[in-house]
């Protein structure tokens, strides 16, 4: 039943971007492209061999899920393959990696290629659920969530009605195909709780809730894949679909976040660096006002460098502000002409 | 960008791509400066030296009138205000609106209007059935749901806005309940205010009315009765004794006839792909998609496929820069 | 066809009132009513053996204990009586549940309804489509990718994604020639506030066995709609287990013939890579694979059913009916078919009963519409593989 085809060009390109993995202890002689390794699965029931196709000095790229150990053989650290595998660092490795791996070469790119204070790909849309009263998309690099506004609408449960002001209500959900590793986590976890309301306050913080009195306001936030910072792409999204809702604000608000490994403040972490074990600041800005609404962060982290990371990380609230900004303006526009007079 | 949600080939975006921008520029042309665009935390600005008036939409921040929803900014005298575009319905006094019935509480109807809350309809505020002005007894309080029982439509005006809410009133033989047609739902700001939001079709017999609220409603020609008396007391009756016994035959018997059938679906269609493309949904509008559909010999449902879109797109830029060129 | 279902209709009977009464008394002990079931299976072969009655046979008996009875047993039984009706025997299972898959309270005055119901019997609905005429279908490729294959389906304001992921795995010792595939169903609460929290639990589960039932077949995988023995790398040792995952985002009525039709998509839009076993592994031995990465095999999707609801109202069935319709319906039933036509699953959904020879005609309706349906889906996914690629 199964028919054998070879993959476009353009997809196999895909495909090696989003597998390039740094490298400590190898040469770039010893790794050339076209050359075979060694793989053991950690769920171990087989061992492999796979072909990089593209090597530099401290990164290659290769088709699957697997990263560099410091022994001569490699191990596959995600228990999925093809396609839909992206690297996975269990807990005990996430320690070690972090001290052996590279995540800022000499020239000083990130390991999918960027610069430190470089940000992912951002791509915004308005309107995609066709029910909500208002609907966004919002992608960084790999990571995309779909936000959706309901609201302000009669209180569905009379017990909560806010007499002075509107009641904010939101919900976060991952879901099963949004993480490289599949996998099927009940609804409600702590995780997921605790972005809500991460989200939900953050929201609320912006919204003039006292000119929308004993009304409700619905957001919800949907995840379909997720590569690090779904928290600021939430928020963003969330945002630009509060706008679209024409739910007045004081200020738009966007988030970013930023990290710090191996002394470099990076802008915009992707899950590899996420999960490498070192700080990741979030933050939640107000551009307008000039005032930060959220900032998280764990791990630990000089006070002095902490500032330049948080400013790292503001710039790029303001950047997607920009961004967002400019997806508002020209939506209204359109929205506008088209209507006519 | 809120892109317009249709599956098109290469030759019908492109069409869709130069009938909107034509319709761009037209707009541009129509107000190059008196109102602009802004989008929310954007500055607007105002000589605040002359008294300006904070409308709805804007915020006083440090000195500095800012934007607090997306829109376009309008100024009425002294009066700054940004007018937001995709938002819910905004209620003035006197807007016809369509509403659907939530709730049957003390003395009054709630209903949803697709506004921040349910508005409400005092048991006061409308005629009964017989006619009489009277005060409203107990007797008509526990009689309210054989006016209006949960899920009506019903077509009434806004009244004014009141510590509990916002109020409604039917004090007219042309408001009250609605049946036998569908109700859509569009963006409300799609709908301007005008003096006629009841429209009576008669070569087609159909009712079309235009809520304020984005509420639309097509139905079948139903003749406002004045002898409201006579008829609203022996028609429940009838009514129920109907419902009890009548077969699947009788019930078809009672069906819009064909012909007004296709008529509403015909008109229903025409305000759904205006308002899938986003322009201002009126009764020329309405009526010119229409009648482009039935010259087109069109079937009904082929009117929500993307090659009608496209060709009602172009329409209305013809449209609209003939009626430029005139004025 | 016609005279099939004829003495399909004629030997039904009998052996469902024989059930019945089985059924009736055996209550308490499952094991009883099979055993029950077992002996009146050998008489009736024993007295009048036409091969004919084989498939009803087989009918009624998974009809009654579906659990209990273990496929093989009849499967035995027809291959051994070679009977043309093989087919019918095991692909239909009709399940009566008054399940309803209603995805938003909807409220519609009286008036509305009896528009809409009128418009069904006057064959205008309140979009001007005809009763068995479908909503546009958009289909996108490709949406997630990070899964092996991905699709979103659009059909009117009804919008699922569907995504395919592909894991090794060592098949179950009871199907050692089997791939595993399963199904799960998400109702985002982006589509209506109502699934917010645990609101779409109960939902997502109905679609999740409706669908399972429509695509895979039997406990056993038999007739399954997707061919689960191609998902087999070494027998016995190494598979490929499909998670299928499916997410709701916005939902305006037809909810299961959008996922059928989001599977189909992205199992077509699906690479799997290929897969070469070292030789020389023997005994209990995990074998050596490599796996490839420049090579991926793909799907023949040609064969997956899509599924076709017939949602009854009144007394005229529709095809697609969005939420307001569905609020309408007394019954519906969800027939999942394939290009040769072969039904693959059914489901029956409403509290209404439906007479016998009605259930048989919307199956013979839904066989015709599914021929269009697959032909349109088919170009849809091609042209949205070719966009995908061109993109």
């Amino acid at each position: 039943m199964l028919s054998l085809f070879s993959l476009r060009k353009e997809t196999q390109r895909r495909l090696r971007r989003k597998n390039r993995v740094a490298l400590h202890h190898w040469s770039a002689s010893k790794i050339t492209t076209g050359s075979k390794l060694i793989i053991n699965i950690l769920k171990g029931t087989a061992i492999v061999k796979a072909t990089i196709c593209q090597s530099s000095l401290h990164s290659f790229a290769f088709v699957g899920g697997l990263l560099a150990s410091s022994q001569n053989q490699l191990e596959i650290l995600g228990p999925s393959l093809g396609r839909g595998a992206r690297p996975y660092i269990n807990s005990k490795q996430r320690w070690r990696n972090r001290i052996e791996m590279e995540f800022v070469s000499p020239e000083g790119l990130r390991l999918d290629g960027r610069r430190p204070m470089e940000m992912r790909q951002i791509r915004a849309e308005i309107g995609a659920v066709a029910k909500a009263d208002g609907s966004a998309v919002f992608e960084m690099g790999n990571t995309k969530v779909i936000a959706a506004v309901y609201g302000p609408r009669e209180v569905q449960n009379r017990t909560q009605q806010i007499n002075d002001q509107a009641l904010v209500r939101c919900e976060y959900s991952m879901a099963n195909f949004s993480t490289g590793d599949r996998m099927r986590k009940p609804k409600g976890d702590r995780r997921s709780t605790e972005i809500s309301l991460v989200i939900r306050q953050t929201m609320e913080a912006c919204i003039l809730t006292h000119l929308m009195p004993r009304s409700q306001i619905d957001i919800f936030v949907q995840v379909l894949q997720a590569d690090g910072g779904t928290r600021s792409a939430c928020i963003n999204a969330a945002t630009l679909a509060l706008a679209d809702a024409g739910i007045p604000m004081r200020d738009l608000v966007t988030s970013c976040s930023s990290g710090y490994l191996n002394s470099t403040p990076l802008l915009d972490l992707n899950y590899v660096e996420d999960s490498a074990g070192g700080p990741d600041v979030t933050v939640g800005f107000l551009p307008k006002l000039d005032k930060v609404t959220l900032l998280q962060m764990d791990s630990k982290l000089p006070i002095d460098i902490f500032e330049n990371v948080m400013q790292l990380a503001i710039e790029g609230c303001k950047a997607i502000a920009n961004y967002i900004r400019e997806i508002m303006l020209e939506n209204t526009k359109q929205l506008e002409y088209r209507r006519g007079i | 960008m809120r892109e317009i949600e249709l599956s098109l080939n290469q030759t019908q975006k492109i069409r869709l791509k130069r009938a909107l921008e034509k319709l761009e520029s037209l707009s541009s042309k129509a107000n190059s400066n008196s109102n602009a665009s802004v989008s929310i935390s954007d500055s607007i600005p105002v000589n605040l030296e002359d008294g300006v008036l904070k409308g709805h939409g804007t915020l006083d921040l440090n000195g500095e009138l800012v934007a607090t929803v997306c829109g376009v900014v309008e100024r009425v005298n002294k009066l700054v205000y940004v007018r937001a575009l995709r938002a819910r319905y905004k209620p003035e006094v006197g807007d016809i609106v369509v509403g659907r019935v939530s709730e049957v509480a003390q003395k009054r109807w709630r209903l949803d209007i697709h506004y921040s809350q349910d508005a409400v309809l005092m048991l006061s505020s409308m005629n009964l059935p017989d006619g009489i002005q009277r005060r409203r007894t107990a007797l008509d309080e526990l009689n309210m749901r054989s006016i209006f029982e949960e899920n009506d439509v019903i077509c009434a005006e806004v009244r004014g806005i009141q510590h509990d809410g916002l109020h409604l009133q039917a004090r007219s033989q042309k408001y009250g309940k609605l049946e036998r047609g569908q109700l859509l739902t569009v963006p409300p700001y799609l709908v301007r205010r005008r003096k006629q939001h009841f429209h009576h079709l008669e070569q087609y017999g159909v009712d079309l009315i235009l809520g304020c609220n984005g509420f639309i409603w097509v139905g079948e020609h139903v003749e406002v009765k004045d002898d409201m008396v006579e008829d609203q007391v022996s028609k429940p009756e009838q009514q129920k004794s109907n419902k009890n016994s009548i077969s699947l035959e009788e019930q078809e018997q009672t069906y819009t006839p064909i012909e007004t059938r296709q008529n509403i679906c015909r008109i229903a269609n025409a305000v759904r792909v205006l308002s899938i493309l986003g322009f201002n949904i009126n009764i020329e509008v309405i009526m010119d998609t229409m009648n482009l559909s039935s010259s087109l010999n069109l079937d009904i449902h082929e009117m929500l496929g993307s090659e009608f879109c496209v060709l009602v797109a172009e329409g209305e830029a013809e449209r609209r820069s003939l009626t430029k060129r005139k004025g | 066809m016609r005279f099939l279902h004829f003495t399909f209709l004629l030997h039904l009977k009998p052996i469902s009132i024989t059930r019945l009464s089985l059924a009736h008394q055996s209550q308490p002990a499952a094991s009883f009513t099979f055993l029950l079931n077992l002996f009146v299976c050998f008489l009736l072969l024993r007295t009048s053996v036409p091969l004919t009655l084989t498939h009803f046979l087989c009918f009624g008996l998974r009809w009654s204990v579906a659990e209990a009875l273990p496929l093989a047993s009849f499967s035995f039984l027809s291959a051994s009586s070679g009977s043309p009706f093989l087919f019918f025997a095991f692909k239909f299972s009709v399940q009566f549940s008054p399940v309803r898959y209603s995805t938003g309270m909807v409220g519609l005055s009286p008036g509305e309804k009896h528009f809409i119901q009128g418009g069904i019997a006057q064959d205008i609905r309140s979009d001007g489509r005809k009763r068995l005429t479908y909503r546009p279908i958009n289909v996108e490729t490709g949406v997630i990718p990070q899964a092996n294959g991905s699709a979103r389906i659009r059909m009117g304001a009804t919008d699922v994604i569907s995504t395919v992921k592909a894991e090794l795995g060592k098949p179950i010792s009871l199907q050692p020639d089997k791939g595993k595939v399963s199904i799960y169903v998400d109702c985002s609460p982006t589509a209506a506030p109502m699934f917010e929290g645990r609101g779409g639990e109960e939902l997502s589960t109905e679609l999740s066995v409706a669908l399972q039932r429509s695509l895979l077949g039997g406990k056993s995988g038999a007739g399954a709609g997707i061919d689960l023995s191609s998902l087999v790398v070494v027998e016995g040792k190494i598979c490929w287990d499909l998670y299928i995952d499916c997410l709701v985002v916005c939902s305006d009525g037809n909810l299961l013939d959008a996922l059928g039709a989001a599977i189909k998509a992205a199992l077509s839009n699906t690479g799997i890579p290929r897969v070469q076993v070292a030789a020389g592994a023997s005994g209990d031995e995990q074998p050596e694979v490599d796996i490839s990465d420049e090579e991926f095999l793909q799907f023949d999707t040609s064969d997956i059913p899509v599924i076709v609801t017939l949602t009854k109202v009144g007394r005229h069935y529709i095809v697609d009916a969005t939420t307001e319709e569905e609020s309408q319906m007394s019954s519906a039933i969800s027939i999942s078919v394939n290009r040769k036509g072969h039904i693959c699953g059914l489901t029956k959904r409403g509290g209404a009963g439906l007479d016998p020879s009605i259930v048989l005609d919307m199956i013979s309706v839904a066989k015709h519409v599914s021929e269009q349906l697959i032909n349109k889906l088919d170009s849809e996914i091609a042209a949205a593989e070719a966009g995908e690629d061109e993109s």
